[in-house]
């Protein structure tokens, strides 16, 4: 039991530990390429970086490690230093499942008054007082067409901007959206990460744009004016989705979209070879490390470390 | 005003009325947005069903009290008339209710929702009317360079 209850306290240690580390590379790495074009994957990848990094860590080395070479009688104590770590953890853990709670609810919520109000309408459903097109919710995303823009889109307009929307299921673009919100990390608490999610956030846009026009000029332009058409509509006072992104942000990203679109520049840049070699060096380096190095040693040597010499 | 009827919103059909207002409500706003003045005779008369005049004016004050309908003076006797259509209620309605749901903060709505495209506010029009000029021109291009290609194939 005691055991259980220091290997509790040390994980939480550690996560907190790996997320300032990682949240100190991914803070580095999204100053590096702040003026550069990166993929949505590889601004996702960075976003969501110290979150996984600090979990990988606890779950898959840490409690592995402590289970297996921690003697049972051990009697630790810790110091300030390291309970401080702790209830950062325990903070940070603690906000992430409250969002997530708060955001599975709303999702209920919000599926729930739109079955309510929603009449079908082919693969979407019409929704009057619901201002543009949207894809909502996290569990079974649905495409809603509010009745203005039915009323103001062409049907060639319509199916490009629903194919829009259908990329963006496709992409699991509001699960990702969902994992941002929810992630553990003190990395979400700073400014940058904000701009790293505006990023992504405009990324997606023009993934899903690019998919939707397949290379097709002519769709193009007509999702363009969707847009625009779109973009221009009142929208009722009580909505709260238009305070989401600032209104600059939406200016310039329809902006950025609209001469994208009309421009022909559809392609978007996907993660490189070099990008995804990391990925498949560090996966296949791991589990090489801990069979070559006895990792799981390594890793209870660095935590007796931490314990001994943190305050 | 539509704000006390977020609550008994969840599942349903799809008649948005049909959780805010009660049968008689519902049947009372038919007869109204049918077009013109009303007497509470006259509603009673249309409702098809019988219902006592009290009952009538009770719900018409009612709806009146709620500012869905509008009445003036006539004689000793108010007619009533519709204050707001059936779709600017709905439209209200939702608005009011996705306000409730997502009033827990500005970003609750972030994670589980993706617009075509976000709110581009007045301050912007001059941008947006470069970008139906762009738009415009493309498609004038396109139409133009389509023309061509026709007239350049042999019959």
């Amino acid at each position: 039991m005691r055991l259980l209850a220091t290997s509790a306290v040390l994980g939480l240690i550690w996560f907190g530990v790996t997320n300032i580390a990682a949240t100190l590379i991914a803070y580095g790495l999204t100053r590096a390429t702040d003026s550069r074009r990166l993929s949505a994957g590889c601004l996702l990848t960075l976003r969501l970086m110290p979150a996984a990094v600090s979990t990988f860590f606890v779950a898959a080395l840490f409690l592995p490690a402590h289970l297996r070479h921690e003697p049972a009688s051990s009697d630790e104590s810790f110091g300030i230093a390291l309970v401080s770590a702790a209830v950062l953890s325990l903070m940070l853990i603690g906000r992430g499942v409250v969002r997530a709670v708060r955001a599975l609810r709303t999702d209920i919520a919000v599926a729930a008054v739109m079955r309510r109000l929603a009449r079908p309408y082919g693969q979407a459903f019409e929704v009057r007082g619901f201002a543009g097109v949207s894809l909502a919710g996290i569990l079974r995303p649905r495409i809603f067409i509010g009745s203005s823009a039915l009323a103001a889109l062409t049907p060639a307009e319509l199916d490009a901007a629903i194919s829009h929307e259908l990329a963006h299921r496709r992409s699991l673009d509001n699960f990702k959206r969902f994992l941002i919100c929810c992630a553990p990390d003190v990395f979400g608490l700073l400014p940058i990460a904000r701009r790293l999610e505006d990023r992504w956030e405009a990324e997606t846009e023009c993934q899903a744009d690019a998919r939707a026009v397949c290379g097709d000029t002519s769709r193009a332009v007509v999702l363009a004016s969707a847009l625009v058409k779109v973009a221009r509509l009142p929208r009722p006072a009580a909505i709260h989705p238009a305070p989401l992104w600032s209104g600059f942000h939406a200016a310039a990203l329809l902006e950025t979209r609209v001469r994208r679109l009309v421009d022909g520049q559809t392609t978007v840049p996907r993660m490189g070879t070099w990008a995804w070699c990391a990925v498949a060096l560090v996966a296949s380096a791991l589990p090489l490390a801990a069979w070559t190095f006895n990792l799981t040693y390594a890793v209870h040597v660095a935590t007796e470390v931490l314990v001994t010499y943190l305050p | 005003m539509f704000k006390g009827f977020r609550g008994s919103w969840l599942g349903g059909t799809h008649d948005p009325l049909r959780a805010a207002l009660g049968r008689l409500e519902r049947a009372v706003m038919d007869t109204v947005w049918a077009g013109g003045d009303f007497s509470v005779k006259d509603v009673q008369a249309a409702l098809g069903r019988p219902v006592a005049y009290t009952t009538v004016m009770t719900t018409l004050d009612r709806l009146f009290k709620k500012g869905l309908v509008g009445r003036r003076r006539e004689g000793r006797a108010f007619v009533y008339t519709a204050a707001l259509e059936r779709h600017q209620i709905e439209a209200a309605m939702t608005a009011g209710l996705l306000d409730g749901v997502l009033a827990s903060g500005p970003g609750a709505a972030r994670p589980f929702l993706s617009n075509l495209v976000d709110v581009v506010g007045d301050s912007h029009d001059e941008l947006l009317e470069e970008l139906e000029r762009l738009v415009r021109d493309k498609r004038e291009t396109l139409k133009r360079e389509r023309r061509d290609r026709t007239k350049g194939e042999p019959a």
